[in-house]
């Protein structure tokens, strides 16, 4: 400090060390940085001048010099180490001098027997330092063989394994890095770092884990039968979960335990989840413990509970935990809290804390997450959640004004309430919430929140939604339809499904609208898609269209020429009998309208088909070729007569008497109907 | 054989009972149980008349007709739950929910209303199951969890600290029911409608929550709240602080090389001299082994005006030291009558006997040394030793019976008993015939007979002192610090082995002693020698044993005598010498004095304890004791009328006195004054007023706050602050502060012993050994006896009806006295089953007899058999009895028909089944009570295994 502020006092001083540092006397390099050194450590803004003023590309420099001494490295290390550990600038502009390949330079060449080494370890926290801060991009690969001499190093001294934890923690982001890392021996080396005794080191691996298990079935089933010591990783993780730890270590340990359950490398009833991880991650949100913690432990529950319905509800009625997730909604933060220091957060929600003025955003996020998950399966807990004071105010509002991240945590609470025909009626119809929704879908350019919210209107959207007519209104099918042409296909499902159900018993205007702002040549598009599910939801959709036979017949008079161009389109293609199945209902629809019927009597190929269909070996396509046969010769209707001769001349009646041997009662009765029909 | 097994098989069953009922209590290691109880089941009488218990009190279940509300009934436990419990909990499982499942899981207070559920009312407290909620006092509950039904188990939890009850449903937590809780809560169930069935479990078995992990959460809380506690520290004044706490302990204990020690490296200054530290230290040594005189004489020296002052405590040290003469450690036996405190110290005060010589010396050749020096033949030492002493015809009587004996050994100690004895009547009148008896080894040459004999005297007594003191303290050690008893033992040797050829004339000591006779230089000389040479000793070893031998070491024969006498103490029985003196004693214990005469035949076979005799054995130094005792007695009136009456010296009086009255003090219910324990509160004082003459406190800070912490921790569960389970002041204060001192001081175990604590111990194994010994063996005994019947010739029919009459007899008398000892229970003991079988055994040999004779009489009756031509009646009734032998006879691996000899093969069939199938069943008997014992809770009064129906 005292050096610190001298320096500060005599620039002419600072210059001196500052000249000598580029001097090519190795002796007075050094003095300089040692003077450096003292200057630079505990002062962050003696750091922020040095780098100001350019000399990390000559320490740089010092550093890659084949010829200079290690000791100088070393020292140059340490004064990189210590300006890493300035303000996140200062690390992000070491990073923009390009040290971070310097360093990675610098450790392969350094002998990997000797870890112990002091320039080693200088390098390492370094290292660690850079990567802490949060704003270094991992390296896109990693060199393999740089890796397992890393991992190599992290073994030894305590230091050394708290810096390698760290730096594996902070850049392992992708499955692929997440695959070397566990290739590279990472898995035992995290494991042997979880039985220290050090929890600096416990921490970081704790963290590490956790990296490395997000969303990799493969790596997490690999790390959940390792073991270190005779226990198993999971046992480990419980151990240090346990409630006379610090809490940090707890919370650290019940995100790596979740992760490993999301990765399908523990299951749901493992008492280590569900006693253990879950109680504990309910605890950590309780009042009494710091807001950090309380959001870190609601985003990991809600990600926790997510899938599982026992989860959901074993959670639901564990330590008030609707009550407590109120809390974090109503929560405000004194205004004058401070940011917490040297707390040890993942690496994902690195430096997100940062701002206590935020706080109450982020704990509303996190509060709705936790509800979206308890509520997506479960309708009485739904009930409950709904009950909740201020949480349907909470969503509109977030809806409306929030940060994306809080915008979708409640569009994804929203989601999950309106599963429930009952809230649907009522509450949500109470609070207007398809307003906001739609803003949110209009004016969001953020795939994932769109999506969410997608989806959500797709069941806001449903036959005996109340809000389904204000939501036409406002312009929806248009809105929808244009989605259909995002790029996302999630996206484009999400429209065609809602545009299906906004089609299903709709009115005839709708139907035509529809129609009017997908048009045919989007349809065509849409049945070529490569995913199945818009197919089939696009056939649904048509299906949904062609419903009664007032609008089959209205329809089919505009478009007919091309609906029945797709239907072809749909039965030649090398398509699941799922798809053609809904063809052939599409077709069968069709062959319920009065004049619709024309269009399918004057197209021998599609008669053919549906013939060659019902001898096909699939019972569903023959019902539903067969419903389509009946319905063409239904005899109350004028030309029925004609069609049957036609029909009968082709020799569908033959196959029909001989479909009457078939074994299945659904086909049979069709086939029944179908040849009472035939006079 | 039957009684090794029994007792070795049956020993362990005590114990599950034991854990059963312990696992609730490990659970609050804290609580006071005799203080405050735990809840381990309902209350049979706490409860509504609709609630039916089962099972142990913990089963409840509804037999009420549950039409509405009012039908509503509830249970308490037997107990409030303890707030030193820290955190309680106990799960209760619906095992049915019955009609409706009305069912209330929580707390109340005693008094409140049972016709009602659980929170229904004031102070009380409760969670439902038809709803889910919980009613906190009121008729309308808040919704709180999940409902419940039958399968579920719902856990209760208060933590104490915080004052707030929780529930669990299957292990997972519902968090905070209730908070602000009134103290003295009872765990409360409620029932409502027909059907319902709860059990309730207090800890017996394995919770479905874990609650162990929530407890060291608090305790790590608790400790943490402590660790952290704001300490005004300015200066490291705190710091400081403790130090001197730990330096004034150190000092006050008279650890003085650890305080120096420690002293050095906290700089840290004392205020006592390192000399008086010393020489409290020496008085400490001498209380502890026992020797009393020698340390009341060493404080009147060291001290002087100290016991003049505190009369009490004068008067306490002697009932101790008289107390130790019972015990045979006392030295001061000789000097009876020098019990004033003007009377300077004398020869024996500085120069104890060497302990270390004895030790080198005694052992193996103890023997040849008793036959060599042994020379005055027993008749002629009697009628010696008879005159000089004071009450002749006691002590003539004594001598007489002493007569009996043959033992060359036991001549030796009849002279020393004698020469004693003279040295006793010399106290008393002047030194009469003491001379009759000059011990052959003692050199005569400068001192009078009275000192020569004081000396071997002293050394005899205090050789036995010695070993003694030895072997307690041993097995002292060997409870608390498992590890170090072998270094003890082992360590010692090689540095006697050292010092032990006595370079000072055997003399020397005693001539300076008695030549400065003015107290004053007398006690500065010898303090300062004492101290010089204990400081030397100091330097290498800290035992200090050895610090005043050199002064006293006699001639190496006079140790030999010593060894010898010493190991008569222990190779003889010791008689009836006691009772004729008893007659002056008190007159109270007359009856009790018969009694132990009349046992003392038997007691010297049975006692079996290594030969522990009263004082030592000798009966001289009885004489002496018994002298003593009533000195002691003459000081207690002079007190009463001096300082007025007290309960406290009285009942310190009466108890020492009470020893007398047993043949072997050590085991009787006095016996435990004669526990080198007892030593410690004596030494303790001791210690005290000496530091309080000195102006300097009775008590060690250290120990004072220590004790204050302690009072708080109970003051604390008193009033129901819950924080006390989990600061455990004598856990951790202990376990820090042994391993400190023997990091510090390793050889502290010679040092001054801890403060008392001893674990107590319940050992059943006495009773087990005491059924098997005197009940099984016999009955075995007896059993094996009917089956000579089957030795003897069928002729001899008196013969064999006698002893088979006899043995039933027998076993009907063994019987009926073994049920009269233990307490009439509704129930079969498997004492029982042990016992009938055994005559069942006995009546069959006779009953064997019976066919024998009858088989044996048709034969000589019917013309010479040869087995076609046998009559058909007769072997049809002799097929019918061998059937029953029938696995015997198959074992033997003998045709039916070769085996068809008549009577002699029904005998030899039995010789080889009776045996066998004897033998079997008392195998099968102990497998079958070690097995039937580990379910059974709480063993009946005989401690045998209860066999449950």
């Amino acid at each position: 400090m005292g050096v610190a502020v001298l320096a500060r006092r005599d620039v002419e001083h600072s210059r001196v060390y500052i000249d000598q540092l580029y001097s090519n006397d190795s002796q007075k390099c050094f003095q300089a940085v040692s003077e450096l050194k003292f200057a630079v450590i505990g002062s962050v803004r003696e750091k922020g001048s040095i780098i100001e003023q350019g000399v990390v590309v000559r320490l740089l420099q010092i550093l890659r010099a084949p010829e200079l001494d290690i000791l100088l490295k070393t020292e140059v290390a340490t004064v990189l180490n210590s300006l890493a550990k300035g303000l996140p600038e200062h690390a992000a502009a070491l990073v923009q001098a390009g040290l971070l390949p310097v360093l990675w330079e610098q450790l392969e060449s350094c002998p990997s027997g000797g870890s112990g080494s002091a320039y080693t370890q200088m390098l390492l926290c370094c290292l660690r330092s850079i990567y802490r801060q949060g704003c270094a991009p991992p390296p896109p690969a990693w060199d393999q063989k740089l890796l397992s001499s890393l991992i190599q190093h992290g073994y030894h001294p305590p230091s050394n394994q708290e810096c390698v934890a760290n730096i594996l923690a902070h850049a392992c982001k992708t499955n692929e890095q997440q695959q070397q890392l566990v290739d590279a021996g990472g898995a035992d080396l995290v494991a042997c770092l979880l039985c220290s005794p050090v929890s600096r080191v416990q921490l970081p691996a704790l963290h590490c884990l956790t990296a490395m298990c997000f969303n990799n079935e493969r790596v997490s089933s690999i790390i959940a039968t390792k073991s270190y010591g005779g226990k198993a990783v999971p046992d480990l993780l419980v151990g240090l979960m346990a409630r006379d730890r610090p809490r940090d270590m707890q919370l650290a340990a019940a995100t790596a335990l979740t992760f490993l359950h999301r990765a399908g490398a523990l299951s749901a009833d493992d008492p280590r989840i569900i006693y253990k991880t879950l109680q504990c991650l309910v605890r950590m949100c309780r009042r009494d413990r710091e807001v950090w913690e309380r959001v870190e432990a609601a985003n990991t529950l809600a990600y926790l509970t997510e899938v599982s319905t026992d989860l959901q509800r074993t959670a639901a009625m564990t330590d008030h935990l609707i009550h407590t997730m109120n809390d974090y909604l109503k929560d405000t933060t004194p205004p004058n809290a401070s940011v917490p220091q040297g707390i040890s957060v993942s690496p994902v929600s690195c430096r997100q804390y940062d701002n206590p003025s935020t706080w109450p955003e982020l704990m509303v996020g996190a509060a709705l997450k936790v509800y979206a998950s308890l509520g997506a399966n479960d309708e009485d807990i739904r009930q409950r959640v709904i009950k909740t004071d201020v949480l349907m105010n909470t969503i509109v509002t977030s809806l409306s004004a929030a940060s994306p991240p809080v915008q979708l945590a409640a569009v994804r609470c929203l989601h999950s309430l309106s599963r429930s025909v009952h809230t649907l009626r009522t509450t949500l119809q109470d609070h207007v919430v398809w307003r906001p929704l739609m803003t949110v879908l209009k004016t969001s350019n953020n795939e994932e929140l769109v999506t969410v919210s997608s989806s959500t209107l797709c069941n806001l959207l449903l036959e005996f939604s109340p809000s389904k007519e204000q939501i036409l209104d406002q312009g929806a099918v248009e809105f929808l339809c244009g989605l259909t042409r995002r790029p996302h296909p999630g996206l484009r499902l999400n429209a065609v499904w809602a545009l299906m159900n906004m089609a299903f018993q709709a009115e005839h205007r709708v139907k035509v609208s529809i129609l009017h702002h997908l048009g045919t040549d989007q349809i065509f598009r849409l049945l070529s898609d490569t995913d199945v599910h818009i197919l089939m939801k696009t056939l649904g959709l048509l299906r949904n269209l062609l419903s009664t036979k007032g609008h089959i017949d209205q329809i089919m008079q505009c478009h007919g020429k091309e609906i029945m161009q797709a239907i072809i389109l749909i039965l030649e293609g090398e398509h699941s009998a799922e798809v053609k199945e809904q063809a052939l209902c599409i077709l069968a629809n069709i062959a319920d309208g009065d004049i619709a019927k024309s269009a399918i009597m004057s197209n021998e190929d599609v008669l053919k088909k549906l013939m060659n269909y019902m001898v096909i070996p699939n019972v569903k396509l023959q019902i539903a070729a067969t419903f389509c046969i009946s319905n063409l010769i239904w005899n109350v209707e004028e030309g029925a007569a004609e069609r049957q001769n036609k029909l009968r001349e082709m020799g569908v009646y033959k196959l029909l008497q001989n479909l009457m041997t078939t074994t299945d009662t659904g086909l049979f009765d069709k086939v029944k109907t179908a040849l009472q029909q035939f006079h | 054989m039957a009684a090794g097994s029994g007792r070795h098989s049956a020993s362990p069953p005590l114990f599950p009972s034991v854990a059963a009922q312990d696992a609730v209590k490990s659970l609050y290691p804290m609580v006071n149980e005799e203080e405050t109880p735990l809840p381990r089941c309902w209350s049979s009488k706490d409860k509504y008349s609709f609630i039916g218990l089962s099972q142990n009190n913990l089963r409840v279940h509804y037999k009420g007709h549950g039409k509405n509300h009012k039908d509503a009934a509830s249970v308490r436990a037997t107990h409030p739950i303890p707030a030193a419990c820290g955190l309680y909990y106990y799960e209760v499982k619906i095992v049915s929910k019955g009609r409706d499942g009305y069912m209330g899981i929580g707390l109340s207070s005693q008094g409140v209303n049972m016709n009602r559920l659980p929170g229904w009312d004031k102070n009380s407290f409760g969670y439902h199951g038809d709803d889910g909620h919980s009613f906190c006092s009121s008729g309308s509950g808040h919704p709180y969890g999940p409902t419940f039904t039958t399968g579920d188990v719902i856990g209760c939890g208060i933590n104490l600290i915080d004052n707030v009850c929780f529930y669990t449903k299957n292990g997972h937590y519902l968090g905070v029911a209730f908070a602000d809780l009134p103290s003295q809560l009872y765990p409360t169930v409620g029932l409502q409608t027909p059907g319902e069935v709860v059990d309730a479990n207090f800890g017996q078995s394995p919770f479905v929550f874990d609650i162990g992990e929530m407890m060291r959460e608090l305790q790590s809380r608790v400790r943490n709240t402590i660790q952290t506690f704001p300490v005004p520290d300015t200066h490291g004044q705190w710091q400081s602080m403790l130090h001197r706490m730990v330096s004034t302990y150190l000092v006050h204990h008279g650890y003085c090389a650890t305080a120096e020690a420690f002293a050095r490296s906290t700089a840290q200054d004392f205020d006592e001299e390192l000399t008086s530290i010393r020489n409290r230290q020496k008085i400490q040594k001498l209380v502890l082994s026992g020797r009393m005189g020698e340390a009341i004489d060493t404080v009147h020296q060291l001290y002087p005006g100290l016991l003049e002052n505190n009369k009490n405590l004068l008067f306490m040290l002697k009932v101790r030291q008289f107390i130790e003469m019972v015990n045979g450690t006392d030295t001061d036996v000789v000097r009876g009558g020098s019990h004033s405190p003007s009377r300077p110290p004398t020869q024996d005060t500085p120069s104890p006997p060497p302990p270390s010589t004895c030790w080198a010396t005694n052992g193996r050749p103890a023997e040849h040394s008793t036959g060599s020096s042994s020379t005055p033949p027993p008749p002629s030492s009697a009628s010696t030793a008879a005159p000089p002493s004071s009450s002749s015809s006691s002590s003539s009587s004594s001598s007489s019976i002493i007569q009996q004996h043959t033992s060359v050994i036991q001549s030796t100690k009849d002279i020393i008993g004698g020469g004693g004895g003279g040295g006793g009547g010399g106290g008393g009148g002047g030194g009469g015939g003491g001379t009759t008896a000059p011990p052959p080894p003692t050199p005569p040459s400068t001192t009078d007979d009275r000192t020569t004999t004081t000396t071997t005297t002293t050394t005899t007594t205090t050789t036995t002192t010695h070993h003694l003191h030895h072997h307690h303290h041993h097995h002292n050690r060997h409870h608390r610090r498992p590890s170090t008893p072998p270094v003890h033992l082992q360590w010692r040797p090689p540095h006697q082995s050292s010092s032990p050829p006595p370079p000072p004339p055997p003399q020397q000591n005693p001539a300076s002693s008695s030549s400065s006779s003015s107290s004053s230089s007398s006690s500065s000389s010898s303090s300062s020698s004492s101290s010089s040479s204990s400081s030397s000793n100091m330097q290498d070893s800290d035992t200090e044993m050895e610090c005043v031998e050199p002064a006293a070491a006699a001639a190496a024969a006079a140790a030999a005598a010593a060894a010898a006498s010493h190991s008569n103490g222990f190779a003889n029985g010791f008689d009836k010498h006691l009772e004729e003196e008893e007659e002056e004693e008190e007159d109270e214990e007359e009856e009790e004095e018969e009694a132990m005469d009349i046992e003392n035949g038997g007691g010297g076979g049975g006692g079996g304890v290594g030969g522990r005799k009263m004082c030592g054995g000798s009966p001289a130094a009885i004489e002496r004791m018994l002298h003593f005792g009533r000195e002691v007695q003459h000081m207690s009136q002079v007190l009463k009328i001096h300082l007025g009456k007290s309960d406290q010296n009285k009942k310190m009086l009466q108890d020492a006195f009470s020893l007398l009255a047993y043949n072997d003090p050590w085991n009787s219910p006095v016996g435990w004054q004669l526990d080198p324990l007892q030593r410690e509160p004596v030494c303790q004082s001791l210690n005290s007023a000496i530091l309080e003459s000195h102006q300097l406190p009775r008590r060690p800070p250290l120990e004072i706050c220590v004790a204050h912490t302690r009072q708080l921790l109970t003051l604390m569960s008193r009033s129901g602050l819950g924080s006390c389970a989990f600061s455990s002041v004598d856990h951790d204060w202990r376990l820090r502060w042994n391993l400190t001192q023997q990091k510090l001081n390793p050889c502290w175990h010679s040092d001054v012993p801890s403060p008392p604590t001893r674990p107590l111990q319940f050992d059943q194994s006495g009773i087990q050994t005491f059924i098997s010994s005197t009940l099984m063996f016999p009955t075995v005994l007896i059993v094996i006896l009917s089956w000579m019947s089957f030795w003897i010739a069928p002729d001899a029919t008196p013969a064999r009806v006698t002893l088979g009459v006899t043995s039933i007899l027998t076993m009907a008398t063994q019987y009926s006295q073994s049920t009269k000892n233990l307490p009439p229970v509704s129930y079969i003991k498997s004492l029982d089953i042990w016992m009938i079988t055994c005559m069942v055994y006995v009546f069959m040999a006779l009953l064997e007899f019976a066919i024998v004779y009858h088989v044996h009489y048709r034969r000589t009756q019917a013309p010479p058999p040869s087995p076609p031509r046998c009559p058909a009646a007769t072997n049809a009734a002799l097929h019918q009895t061998l059937a029953l032998d029938r696995p015997g006879v198959k074992s033997w691996a003998v045709g039916w028909r070769e085996f068809w000899r008549g009577d002699t093969a029904i005998d030899e069939a039995s010789r080889v089944f009776f045996p066998l199938t004897y033998f079997s069943f008392v195998v099968g008997y102990f497998v079958l009570l070690t097995g039937g014992q580990e379910g059974g809770s709480g063993g009946d009064g005989g401690g045998r295994g209860v066999i449950y129906t």
